[in-house]
């Protein structure tokens, strides 16, 4: 993970070729699919229809989906499209003096995760004939020439993007009233509070031009902590504390660390680094949205362009303990409502 | 606590043995060992690279399987693997040796090698080490010659035999010199190309909806730290993807399920064969945590719907005639436990599909731990909903789904496996014994263990194909390997307190995963002849036909969760 924890070592994926004598060879690094990310699913299918299978492969880590396009390109395959799921079809076919009974399934799902296509297909061999076609063709089944080719896309992976550790909370949440205040907050206007470090070359970096663009807005109320600061201390810490269970354990917590709370005194946003004023002023636009749009929001989209079934809010136990333990908040404070 | 699943098959091995006295044929004798001989067995890496003298004296015994090797020239691929039984064993020289390690095609340039210890073995009072070899074209070709020459990769595996040293030494003194007595190269297997089998166009694909290439670009790891995900469910990676031809337009297009937090989205295939994502217009962009889809016509109208499992639920859109996706229903499980892989045939024979769907852990996953580890019945029940007019009925006890007990499950896939036209259904397990669930009129009886299917390892998911062309469906079915689990777990003195079959179980946690051939009334398991076990901590294994000659070959994402930087084989 990005913290370096590592659970099982770096496994590559492997691909295996099929001998045709009940062997395999291994060709995971000849045929590029060695991918070093961590893989979950393949999924196979005719994606540019030209009669060999081409694969889709997902990901948890890196580039988390990946097209693979397979170059064999048969001059012919057979084709079984029977428009239901669950059928089955014996392909007989001649290959100089040697007889293959195929037998092909189409299905809903295939692997692990992956669901698939309703067609079958298989690649003939240049001098491979199939046998009783005619019959075939009466449930559904062709044998196909290869098409014309279509223009190559270009090849490649998808480029990373250096997203900073950023948490929009799809439920907001609220914070103690005596900690509102030790912030400066003001019920009815908004407030960015930002935590930062002397010696942090990010925070001389971000922080001027935020800062100033934030006073001209004019929108939201401003408190700047210095963890240097021993009158800071504390609200630094259980900041800390909060924001760690927002971001995760794999976020390594940073300065400046920012966290906006809207005007009714509830968490929406925790971020580290990175202040960008125009990102800053979108998630400030948060607070205009009725309670229904604002609930529940996306982690990506502008709100209101995908949708929650769900709605489930996040469950402030695990963060209640810790703060208890920690001593910023007692048994009958806020958290352990 | 961490759950059992985080554990490596050593640590869980050791775990499940308990505390063990020292002595002859203990695990942690044995991995000391192992550990002890890293420079040795860095020699005979760096000696095979073609660097360094061999680490080897001339009076060890050298031998190289015999016999006729399989060879297979297609053109552009050339593959080779020493004869299966190794045929009549042969004596050999150190250059013999090496050819062999590095694939018996004469390579003997500079190679690319990494090594892996499957097993250790006490024997005449020292040790016998499987190894592993991988070997590749360098990286980085020294000279314009190399840069040329094909592609090439090499796998072999060998054992060493390593004793005592006969330097004087006197009676009671602990040894610490050995030598390498034997080396005998197991079996080898070769593979080049002069062309490519795959291009990686993602990025062609993707490039025009720069939205969906940014959402899909980063990896979960970045992810973790921008979703408001109390289950951390984008840590895990479990996102599937479906494929289907949606619009009708005759080309396949792509839904692909998403984390908390983010949408997930269907990638609308263009005639130039670019995507582009248009999940928000059409009503799938779901933002729940999001594991299972399929694209599959529920409702028989000739187009396809689409199923989310959306947590502990599955949700069914139905594709109306203006290509939007509207409810229709929803299945919802006992309990909230999420839906993983999920899979549609008609069970029952009424013209609709059904739907089933795996269940695994809980919300979160140190809630649920396995009980007993090696063979669970304590995980959330699988659940098959009955289409009743696009109403889901749980209809799981009624077809006798709920056998079994919950074995904590990632994947059923149907297929007609005994070929009387209903679909049967694998289950694959992680922490238990894997189900055959065989169709009789609409009643599933399990009988994995009758068929030879148990496969008792850590299941992830299972392919059906009929691979070797004989008119019936094989069956690959994905576990972990794990060379520690194998070292440990197999030691003489290993878990003594646990009973013969118990050990046995344990064992075979940490094999890797399993080809089952269809023969007559069984599937026979033919893993280890045909070479496939070793696919790391698999999870997704399928059959494909890479190379377009009409035989299904395999490709097995592997992986958990791994840090950025490399380090094992």
């Amino acid at each position: 993970m990005e913290s370096g924890v590592s659970w099982s070592g770096h496994e590559r994926n492997v691909a295996w070729l099929n001998l045709e004598r009940g062997e395999f060879v291994d060709v995971s690094a000849v045929s590029g699919l060695d991918h070093a990310e961590d893989g979950r699913v393949a999924l196979r299918c005719d994606w540019d229809g030209d009669g060999d299978l081409d694969l889709w492969l997902r990901f948890r880590s890196g580039p988390t989906l990946r097209y693979l396009e397979n170059q064999a390109d048969p001059e012919r395959h057979f084709a079984f499209d029977p428009g239901v799921p669950g059928a089955s079809v014996v392909v007989e076919t001649r290959l100089g003096e040697v007889v293959h009974r195929t037998l092909l399934q189409t299905r809903t799902a295939d692997g692990y995760l992956a669901g698939v296509r309703q067609r079958a297909v298989l690649a003939l061999q240049p001098n491979e004939v199939v046998l009783d076609g005619a019959a075939l063709a009466s449930q559904g089944a062709r044998v196909v020439e290869r098409p014309e080719p279509r223009p190559a896309l270009a090849a490649g992976e998808l480029q990373p993007v250096d997203l900073p550790a950023r948490v929009v909370l799809r439920s907001s949440l609220s914070l103690p009233g005596e900690w509102l205040g030790q912030m400066g907050f003001e019920r009815g206007r908004a407030q960015l509070v930002i935590v930062e470090d002397p010696d942090c070359a990010a925070c001389r970096e971000v922080l001027p031009a935020a800062v100033a663009a934030v006073e001209r807005d004019g929108r939201l109320g401003l408190t700047r902590l210095n963890t240097r600061n021993p009158a800071a201390g504390s609200a630094v810490r259980w900041l800390s504390m909060i924001a760690t269970h927002l971001l995760g354990p794999g976020a390594e917590l940073d300065t400046p660390l920012s966290l906006l709370v809207g005007p009714d005194g509830r968490l929406e946003v925790a971020r580290v680094g990175d202040l960008e004023w125009g990102d800053l002023s979108r998630d400030v636009g948060w607070f205009g949205l009725q309670p229904v749009q604002g609930a529940f929001r996306s982690s990506f989209d502008p709100p209101g362009v995908s949708r929650w079934f769900h709605g489930m809010a996040r469950s402030t136990a695990p963060l209640a303990q810790d703060l208890l333990e920690a001593g910023f908040v007692s048994e009958s404070a806020h958290y352990s409502k | 606590m961490i759950a059992p699943l985080f554990l490596s098959l050593a640590a869980v091995a050791t775990a499940v043995a308990g505390p063990q006295e020292p002595g002859p044929d203990r695990a942690g004798d044995v991995e000391a060992f192992v550990e002890a001989q890293a420079d040795w067995i860095g020699a005979l890496k760096s000696w095979a690279e073609g660097r360094g003298q061999a680490p080897f004296s001339e009076a060890a015994k050298l031998t190289v399987p015999g016999g006729e090797p399989s060879v297979v020239d297609e053109g552009t691929v050339r593959l080779a693997r020493s004869a299966r039984d190794g045929g009549a064993r042969r004596r050999t020289d150190a250059a013999g040796l090496r050819d062999a390690l590095l694939g018996g095609q004469g390579v003997h340039d500079l190679a690319s090698v990494s090594t892996k210890v499957l097993a250790a073995v006490a024997a005449d009072g020292g040790y016998d080490l499987e190894l592993r070899f991988e070997a590749e074209a360098p990286t980085e070709a020294p000279t314009e010659a190399l840069a040329k020459a094909p592609l090439w990769q090499a796998v072999s595996t060998a054992t060493v035999s390593l004793r005592p040293s006969p330097s004087p030494a006197a009676a009671g003194v602990e040894v610490e010199e050995w030598d390498c007595t034997a080396l005998s190269v197991d079996s080898w297997e070769w593979a080049s190309r002069t062309g490519e089998l795959f291009v990686e166009r993602t990025l062609g694909v993707m490039g025009p909806d720069k939205r969906a290439a940014r959402l899909l670009g980063v990896g979960m790891d970045r992810w973790a730290q921008r979703l408001d995900d109390p289950s951390r469910s984008s840590w895990f990676g479990h996102q599937g993807i479906a494929a289907g031809d949606v619009n009708g337009d005759g080309r396949p297009d792509l839904l692909v399920a998403m984390p908390s937090g983010l949408p997930n989205m269907l990638l609308l295939q263009q005639p130039d064969g670019t995507v582009r994502d248009v999940a928000r217009e059409v009503g799938l962009a779901w933002l729940d945590d999001t594991k299972g889809v399929l694209l599959a016509d529920m409702d028989g109208d000739g187009r396809l719907d689409a199923v989310s499992s959306l947590g502990h639920v599955l949700v069914v859109q139905r594709q109306d005639e203006r290509g939007r996706f509207q409810m229709a229903g929803w299945g919802v499980a006992p309990d909230e436990a999420p839906f993983y892989g999920i899979s549609a045939a008609d069970v029952d024979g009424d013209g609709d599909l059904d739907l089933f769907g795996a269940r695994y852990v809980s919300t979160h996953y140190a809630d649920t731990v396995p009980v007993p580890f090696e063979d669970a019945r304590n995980g959330p029940s699988n659940v098959l909903f009955r289409n009743d007019g696009g109403r889901l009925v749980d209809a799981t006890a009624a077809a006798g789904l709920d056998s079994g007990g919950g074995r904590f499950s990632l994947q059923g896939t149907f297929g007609d496996f005994d070929l009387d036209g209903d679909p049967d259904l694998y289950v694959v397990n992680d922490f238990g014994r894997n189900q055959l669930f065989v169709n009789r009129g609409g009643q599933f009886v399990d009988e994995a263990a009758a068929f030879g299917v148990e496969d008792q390892g850590a299941g992830m998911g299972a392919s059906w194909s009929d691979f070797d062309r004989d008119g019936d469906l094989d069956l690959y079915v994905t576990n972990m390997f794990s060379s520690a689990g194998r070292r440990v777990a197999f030691q003489e003195g290993f878990a003594p307190e646990r009973t013969e079959e118990e050990r046995a179980e344990i064992r075979r946690l940490s094999l890797g995963n399993s080809l089952f051939v269809r023969d007559g009334a069984r599937f026979v398991d033919r893993s280890d002849e045909a070479g496939v076990r070793m696919g790391r901590w698999a999870w997704g294994a399928v059959f494909a036909d890479l190379n377009a000659d009409g035989f299904d070959d395999l490709v097995s994402p592997a992986g958990f969760l791994t840090g950025p930087e490399p380090g094992d084989l």
